[in-house]
């Protein structure tokens, strides 16, 4: 038996009792008899989280929500662990807290999961529907920050041309946004297209080719893109993921750049996927026309090359051990993006190839040429 | 029929006296684990963590013998946020798709208002949750507190008084804070009963033109810094110039000048940098004045509470727990907290007596979960 103090949670009044342990229960009374209270030891629980040995204590019940008994006597929390071992473990311990920690753990899953899935699956048929009006600012942004002050080349021949070809590819795509090609003076080897229907090609990709039915295959290509909105889808994906992740690790600004390197890993698995749908797509356009779909391999296998003849001289210039970990970060990008879908694609277009036999140029080679000097 | 007989006589009202026991090699450990686990779980043990620091505040707050309690839990926070987030993140990508990218001007600017109209009407929203969450999870003697009135109310006086400090410049900050701090501290309740406040405006107008006036002497001192360091390096920059005119290529000399630029970018961006710190560490003084000054016109029953405090030590305390703050990147921003816990408690005293056997349970039913929007808006200082 001990002395406690008894808050009803109805009042702030303190009322003295007489406390002791039945072995099942706490029991306490005020000795008048309008008072006699007894707490089943498996109700019990602390606010301050556990019973420490040797100090005071204040026990609550959980049928009894705001009721408090505290103990000063520093005896009684020993006595109370003898009867009550889980009290001095936490008000969650053992299996409770451990479920606590799946719950937490399989929400914060499924949220990621959720949100993952709703991009996943959502992306593609928000792209449809948003007017193309609403993100061609979009593609005037990345335009800006892809071309920048280079100049465009032009030349009514060489617009005539594209405009043409673009169109037998289109008719062949069915209903897509209006498309604007452009080609701009800059020795990248590269073509993209943007949201809002805009095609770019950088002059150096045109250098590299030797063959009208290169320059028909990626322009199918990047019809592609603009028909399936790949742009636009790759933007909402991108912006969900930053956002989703952004949100769960707000607040602590040490972890912003997991919120980048999440979305740009996401990026560059989607891009494999469009990749591929984008070429599939370029050699029905490509068919469609008679066109000989090894445009592309052959554009392939020049960049690979090209590619491999680079990775040789960096190599050999970068023997450092800080170097090797930039190459590091390099293979893991290339992996995510393009390395193992270089070859597949090369493949895919030799069995398109194999399936059809198309060996049609496109252009004839006055066109052709027109389009080679468009940029003099 | 009340039964009058079982029924106690209520004591007499007491004076009573409230002290702070916590320490820093307390709470420290405390924040060291929440930091490691905040690094494992990518930030997401936050929720947790907060709750064990408030636990270790509230437990070290002795009022009258009797230790305060912090009875919320990390999943409340983490569900009350889960529920912000889901509805944030439909509004701030719908609008973004819908209008946030739009050519024309005039709706891009009306999207932009409007986004920024609702941050801020949901930060008034999230402020008072936040204090209605925590006073429903503060409980003494077991009695908790709550909070009387509307949040949507209180969020959109938010609104309209940050319009009003924009259009005056600023000027009408201190007004406008005691003007947002009267309802909320009114409809503060600690068990049945509300608290009392009645601070006037005039008194902080005098600490606020002070550190307004500290700011503009700043801004004078590092903009002359910045002037000074631009004309330093042109000089050097010509001298070298014309000491090799005729030998560098145009190249080189264009180099040169990318990277004079980029030294003076540098420069700039220390400059602005220090001047943010400036202004954030003037401006926390004056908080710690304005703390002090609603406390002094906060009362409870019959009670008016007191704080022992000079400008002087004001300062050190809002400095101190700025620098503790900036120098370990926010990490030990709990160990500010606890300064300011043990500042004002153990300097405050009351004048008048507590009824304490008349303070009633409130009647008010306890949020389910936990200031998600204060999570999401950072508001809440505790």
């Amino acid at each position: 038996m001990t002395k406690g103090l008894y808050f009803d949670g109805k009042s702030a009044r303190q009322q003295e009792v007489d406390v002791r342990l039945t072995g099942q229960f706490v029991e306490f009374t005020d000795g008048t008899g309008r008072l006699d209270e007894s707490w089943p030891m498996t109700e019990l629980w602390t606010p301050e989280r556990k019973v420490a040995a040797g100090r005071p204590v204040t026990l609550a019940c959980h049928d009894r929500e705001d009721a408090r008994l505290t103990i000063e006597d520093l005896t009684f929390a020993d006595a109370l662990l003898g009867q009550a071992p889980n009290l001095g473990r936490g008000m969650l311990a053992g299996p409770e807290r451990g479920k606590q920690v799946a719950i937490v753990f399989a929400l914060l899953l499924f949220c990621l999961a959720g949100g993952a899935a709703i991009l996943h699956f959502y992306a593609a048929p928000m792209a449809r529907v948003i007017p193309v009006a609403w993100v061609a600012p979009l593609g005037d942004q990345a335009f800006g920050l892809l071309v920048g002050k280079n100049r465009l080349c032009k030349s009514d021949d060489a617009d005539r041309i594209i405009r043409q070809m673009a169109g037998k590819f289109a008719h062949t795509l069915g209903q897509m946004p209006p498309v604007e090609i452009l080609i701009a003076d800059t020795k990248t080897v590269n073509a993209f297209a943007l949201p809002g229907g805009r095609i770019i090609f950088m002059r150096g990709i045109i250098d590299k080719m030797d063959n009208p039915n290169e320059f028909a295959a990626v322009l199918a290509h990047e019809m592609a893109h603009v028909a399936e909105r790949h742009p636009t889808v790759a933007y909402i994906r991108v912006m969900g993921f930053r956002a989703i992740l952004s949100i769960i690790t707000s607040g602590t600004g040490v972890f912003e750049n997991i919120g980048e390197v999440g979305s740009l890993l996401a990026m560059l698995s989607y891009s494999r996927k469009y990749e591929a749908d984008a070429d599939r797509l370029a050699f029905k356009q490509l068919a469609a026309q008679e066109i000989d779909p090894r445009g592309l391999a052959n554009l392939f296998r020049k960049m690979q090359k090209q590619k491999k003849e680079k990775r040789k001289m960096e190599k050999r210039k970068n023997k450092q051990a800080t170097k090797k970990e930039n190459n590091i970060s390099i293979d893991i990008i290339d992996y995510f993006s393009t390395h193992p879908a270089i070859t597949e694609r090369i493949a895919t277009a030799e069995a398109e190839f194999a399936r059809n036999g198309h060996t049609g140029a496109g252009l004839n080679d006055t066109d052709w040429q027109a389009i080679k000097r468009v940029c003099g | 029929m009340v039964n009058y007989a079982f029924t106690p006589p209520l004591a007499a009202a007491k004076e009573i006296h409230v002290e702070h026991t916590g320490n820093w090699r307390g709470l420290l450990p405390i924040v060291l684990v929440n930091f490691l686990f905040n690094v494992i779980t990518i930030g997401f043990y936050r929720f947790w963590g907060k709750t064990k620091v408030r636990r270790y505040l509230w437990r070290h707050t002795v009022l009258d013998g009797t230790r305060l309690e912090y009875t919320g839990t990390g999943l409340e926070l983490f569900f009350g946020f889960l529920v912000a987030a889901a509805i944030f993140f439909v509004v701030a990508l719908g609008g973004e798709f819908m209008f946030g990218q739009s050519a024309d001007p005039t709706t891009l600017m009306i999207y932009n208002l409007s986004f920024f109209a609702f941050i801020v009407l949901f930060t008034g929203f999230a402020v008072y949750r936040a204090r209605n969450y925590r006073l429903s999870r503060s409980n003494w003697r077991g009695i908790r507190g709550g909070m009387s009135g509307s949040a949507w109310r209180h969020a959109l006086r938010w609104l309209g008084y940050n319009v009003l400090i924009i259009l005056s410049l600023g000027f009408a900050l201190p007004w406008v804070r005691t003007r947002l701090q009267t309802p909320l501290a009114k409809q503060s309740q600690f068990g049945g009963t509300n608290l009392q406040f009645n601070a006037p405006v005039g008194p902080l107008y005098r600490p606020f033109l002070i550190c307004l006036a500290a700011t503009m002497a700043m801004f004078v001192f590092v903009g002359l810094l910045i002037v000074l360091s631009i004309y330093l390096s042109s000089e050097a920059v010509s001298a070298i110039m014309d000491e090799a005119k005729s030998a560098i290529e145009t190249d080189f000399k264009q180099s040169i000048s990318y990277g004079v630029g980029a030294v003076l970018g540098i420069i700039a961006v220390l400059f602005i940098g220090f001047f943010y710190v400036g202004i954030a560490a003037i401006f926390s003084c004056y908080f710690s004045f304005e703390l002090r000054h609603f406390l002094n016109h906060t009362g409870y029953q019959e009670m008016a509470v007191k704080i022992d405090a000079d400008a002087k030590s004001l300062i050190k305390l809002a400095l101190g727990n700025f620098l503790l703050t900036l120098f370990t990147l926010g990490i030990c921003y709990p160990l500010a907290q606890l300064r300011n816990f043990k500042f004002f408690i153990n300097r405050m005293s009351f004048d008048g007596a507590l009824n304490i056997d008349a303070i009633l349970q409130s009647s008010q039913d306890k949020p389910q979960t936990g200031e998600g929007w204060a999570e999401m808006f950072d508001v809440g200082n505790v």
